[in-house]
């Protein structure tokens, strides 16, 4: 009895003294949380710069769509009298049957995607500390994401007319935003170019990068679509006076769109590709603007007769609107008006990839089949020029200065002047007429038409010559908005052209 | 008895306190962003002296917080401050997290806090699309790059969700997620053709460089192409060109035409060379009718593999063949393939124009048939005449599973998956099976990662905003069997 007390009162005092022990020898840690993340882990001027690139990247949507693959060019041109389209995949644009409400949804996906990678862009670079910056600034940066956005919502309205207007980057699948009048667009679009012409450098030896002339240009063309001609005509002008730009003089009009030619200063501003492969950074846009027999092209596309039929003797662009043409398997000459309606307008061409694939015939058609490294032309100097006349012509007559610049033009191509002494709506005609010749397939023919208020009576002498059974009206100037934009969105609004 | 009951209940509470006392101790635990890179977390603790640590961490996948998935993070040994660092993490994501700290049998876990990752990261050129892979879900990742200038390597997810990157300011052409879990990148600052570079990388998991060899320093005269790999003793192998000069004036060359072959290089982490291979060995190129149009990249090797006796398999993507060569003397073994195989091969088992070969557990090898007809033996490469077009119209790429049988030097196929033709890539990519009912292809001129059944039927696919040479299924990125 006693020895069990004593083992007891042992066992006790033993626990006492383990604890009394384990409290004596604590190590001194205190548990606590410090420090937190960062908002963004993006810090250097690469990141900056792989931003950009990735807004650069959608212009071209895998080399398959937007800008590449002549996607943009078939609802630009490709509705109107300069550019007509027999495949069966566009025959529905050519003839006005627009009643696929989805055709031009991906080009609307495409452009949206752009827009938030701009989006994403600016908010990011805005973070990032000045110091990082060693080769470009940060407002050089952002002005280049600016000019990007710019140019997207400058093709969505010239589209879609009203669009939602998104300057904030895309964060979840909140419901969607409904569209914003066309005309706070245009304030937003001509701020980013104004902002953009005051911080990017100029031209620096290529025209795939956003620049000050880039910029100027575009800002007059927003301004035109509103017939701000005095605001555009001084936009026209800083572009010119900047000296960086003149026309392809040095060999024939053909070869300026030559790929060893990309980077001529007559183009202002392009859509470049690498042509790394079939696959990657390719634009592929030699394949959609020629048809097969001609040099393996998927397109069954080219300059309408009545445009053709107006060129003047000796005309050197006849060098690239081909109505006898060489049939890619050797043997005769023929004729295309004759094997496909239309003469061949070969600015986008196989062949023109005198750098990848020189040579004409199978052998080069074949080789590297697919990738060119061929620039799409936003914007060159001999539509500037262009534009200059125009609107020198609209806001004081047919004057010297009108003359100078449309001469500049016409000269290039072996043309002489003008005729003297032309009334104002004759010099007018004349210019909207060398712009169609000119710029034929570069997607600016439906803006020229609308500007000068002759849409729907050129348009509809267009589907007389064609013989469509359909008549245009100014319901035709947007595109539908796509049906699956108002199944998802109800603030979505349909355009006119969704009922056809 | 009460009294007995007493005793034991103290001695209980005693324990679990003298455990609690005894139990190593968690400081100061410090969480801050890594520079650059926004899916890695670094978390420093705090501890008793030689303590193991790691992080477990969760997110909720349910709205009602009900219903988590856990991860740890790698372990640190034996220390009383622990850099540790959460490799893989997704974006936008809300974790709790705990940190578990461990002396012999004793462990102690920290309080729950929480930190979220941040929502997008659009300079890095990967954007999932939730809709093309809604149907394909798999455990463990998948391993590519991105080939563009930043080069970035990734790996994603069985729901296709960003776990890592890496990146660097030149071109990843090729890379390779090895059996160490470091990963290696063959890397080029220009973007142009093909795989070739100046530079092998390799960095550990968390990102750090481990080592870089370049063309021209250290006595490597070799550029890199094609493949890069760790062997079994842990040294680096990789293909390379070597240029050799010899008279062609028989064939209408010149008497010192150069002509571009290929070659095994094998070396240490000292930068030594510690075995070489060259093609010129082994062929004469004087024996190929086409030398003279084929030099300058003579028979374009694409893919190495070392088996476990030590063996080198090298596919050829110029002559639609695959060649074993002794790993110790260099010799020819059998060719497999081509015109002038070895074997005799039924008609399902021609491959043309494969990649990404290996030799699986069964013995059998496992290759990517590209298909493409240009390389299909016994194909005229000279008849210009017909459509490119029209020549891989029809052609697809195949997962192929053949079984060699050595005595009777035949092939016959085991397994076939063709991938739809929409999915057909004329040159690169990598096929491989995830599980049973899950084969995974890169369908690298398409820009596509593609999910398929043993059928071939799609599941579902990821779009690449650049392309990648090849897709690596990975069961795990690093063991955490200490957590379990």
């Amino acid at each position: 009895m006693k020895e069990k007390k004593i083992l007891r009162v042992r066992l006790y005092y033993m626990i006492f003294i383990c604890l009394i022990t384990l409290n004596s020898c604590n190590d001194d840690l205190e548990e606590e949380l410090k420090g937190q993340l960062s908002e963004s882990s993006i810090s250097t001027e690469s990141d900056a710069t792989a931003l950009i690139d990735g807004v650069y990247n959608g212009f071209l949507a895998g080399g398959w769509d937007y800008y590449a693959s002549g996607e943009l060019a078939r609802v630009t041109d490709g509705i109107t009298d300069v550019f007509v389209l027999n495949d069966s995949k566009y025959r529905n644009i050519e003839t006005y049957n627009w009643t696929d409400e989805n055709i031009a949804s991906e080009l609307w996906a495409s452009i949206y995607t752009v827009v938030d990678r701009a989006n994403w862009a600016i908010l990011l670079i805005e973070g990032i500390n000045e110091s990082a910056f060693r080769t470009a600034t940060k407002e050089q940066l952002i002005a280049e994401a600016r000019f990007l956005r710019g140019l997207a919502y400058f093709d969505l309205t010239g589209l879609f007319g009203d669009v939602p207007l998104k300057l904030e980057p895309t964060k979840s699948d909140e419901v969607g935003l409904p569209r914003t009048d066309v005309n706070l667009v245009y304030e937003q679009i001509e701020a980013d170019f104004e902002y953009a012409s005051i911080h990017l450098p100029g031209r620096s030896g290529t025209p795939g990068k956003a620049s000050k002339g880039a910029a100027y240009g575009l800002l007059a063309k927003t301004q035109l679509r509103q017939l701000k001609w005095e605001l555009a005509e001084d936009n026209i002008d800083k572009l010119i006076a900047l000296g960086e730009y003149n026309l392809f003089t040095e060999d024939n009009f053909l070869k300026l769109f030559y790929e060893s030619n990309v980077l001529d200063d007559e183009f202002i501003f392009s859509i470049l590709s690498l042509g790394e492969s079939y696959s990657v950074a390719s634009n592929h846009h030699l394949k959609f603007f020629t048809p097969w027999g001609y040099d393996t092209g998927w397109a069954t596309v080219g300059l309408p007769v009545e445009i053709y039929n107006e060129m003047e003797p000796g005309d050197e662009r006849s060098e690239v609107y081909l109505q006898e043409y060489p049939y890619l398997y050797g043997g005769a000459i023929k004729d295309a008006i004759d094997d496909f309606g239309f003469v061949i307008n070969r600015k986008f061409g196989t062949f023109n990839r005198d750098v990848t694939s020189p040579g004409t015939g199978t052998s080069a058609a074949y080789r590297n089949y697919g990738i060119s490294k061929m620039g799409v032309p936003v914007l060159r100097y001999a539509d500037v020029l262009l534009l200059k006349a125009e609107i020198e012509n609209e806001l004081n007559g047919p004057t010297d200065i009108a003359y100078d610049a449309i001469n500049e033009v016409r000269n290039r191509s072996g043309l002489s002047d003008l005729t003297d002494g032309l009334s104002k709506e004759a010099f007018r005609s004349a210019v909207l007429n060398e712009r169609a010749i000119e710029l034929a397939a570069e997607g600016h023919r439906k803006d020229d038409l609308i500007r000068q208020g002759v849409f729907v009576s050129k348009l509809n002498q267009y589907v007389q010559d064609q013989g469509y059974s359909v008549t245009i009206t100014d319901d035709y100037k947007l595109m539908p908005i796509p049906r699956t934009e108002l199944d998802l969105n109800p603030n979505m609004e349909p355009n006119p052209s969704n009922n056809f | 008895m009460h009294k007995f009951l007493l005793v034991l209940l103290l001695v209980f509470q005693s324990c679990s306190y003298i455990s609690n006392k005894l139990a190593p101790k968690i400081g100061v635990i410090e969480i801050k962003s890594v520079k650059d890179n926004a899916l890695k977390i670094k978390i420093d603790v705090e501890t008793t002296e030689g303590s193991d640590a790691y992080i477990q961490y969760w997110k909720y996948i349910n709205k009602e917080k009900t219903d988590s998935v856990i991860s740890y993070s790698p372990i640190s040994k034996n220390n009383s401050l622990h850099e540790l660092m959460l490799i893989d993490v997704n974006l936008n994501t809300d974790y709790n997290f705990n940190v578990v700290v461990q002396k012999k049998a004793l462990k102690r876990i920290s309080k729950t806090y929480d930190f979220s990752t941040v929502e997008k990261i659009p300079w890095v050129p990967y954007f999932r699309d939730v809709d093309s892979i809604s149907d394909v879900k798999f455990d463990g990742y998948l391993h590519f790059h991105s080939r563009q200038i930043p080069g970035y390597m990734f790996i994603t997810n069985g729901e296709g969700k960003l776990a890592s990157y890496y990146k660097n300011e030149a071109n990843f052409k090729v890379s390779k997620w090895t059996h160490k879990g470091t990963l290696l990148g063959i890397l080029s600052s220009d973007t142009l053709h093909f795989t070739n570079g100046k530079k092998i990388i390799e960095y550990d998991k968390f990102g750090n460089v481990l080592l870089e060899i370049e063309t021209g320093k250290d006595n490597i005269k070799h550029s890199f192409h094609h493949e890069v790999d760790l062997d079994e003793k842990g040294n680096i192998m990789t293909l390379v060109y070597n240029h050799k000069v010899m008279d062609l004036s028989s064939v209408g060359g010149t008497k010192t035409d150069t002509i571009k072959g290929d070659g095994i290089l094998v070396l240490n982490h000292k930068k030594e060379i510690v075995w070489q291979w060259s093609v010129f060995d082994i062929v004469n190129p004087l024996d190929d009718d086409d030398i003279l149009t084929s030099k300058e990249d003579w028979l374009h090797a694409n893919a190495l593999f070392k088996d476990k006796k030590g063996d080198y398999y090298i596919s050829f993507r110029n002559i639609s063949q695959v060649w074993k060569i002794n790993g110790k003397t260099g010799a020819l073994i059998w060719k497999l393939g081509g015109v002038d195989g070895d074997f005799k091969m039924t008609d399902e088992a021609v491959f043309s124009g494969q990649h990404d070969i290996r030799i699986n557990e069964n013995n059998d090898l496992v290759l990517l048939d590209n298909g493409n007809l240009r390389f299909k033996p016994g194909f005229e490469r000279s008849s210009n005449n017909r459509k490119l077009l029209d020549m891989n119209l029809y052609s697809q790429s195949r997962l192929l599973t053949l079984s060699i049988d050595t005595i009777q030097m035949k092939v016959k196929q085991k397994d076939i998956v063709s991938f739809p033709k929409k999915y057909f890539t004329h040159s690169q990519g990598s096929a491989e099976y995830i599980n049973d009912s899950l084969v995974v292809f890169c369908s690298t001129n398409t820009n596509r990662i593609v999910f398929t059944n043993k059928q071939g039927k799609v599941l579902g696919n990821m779009p690449l905003e650049y392309s990648t040479y090849r897709v690596q299924y990975l069961k795990e990125i690093y063991s955490t069997n200490y957590a379990e």
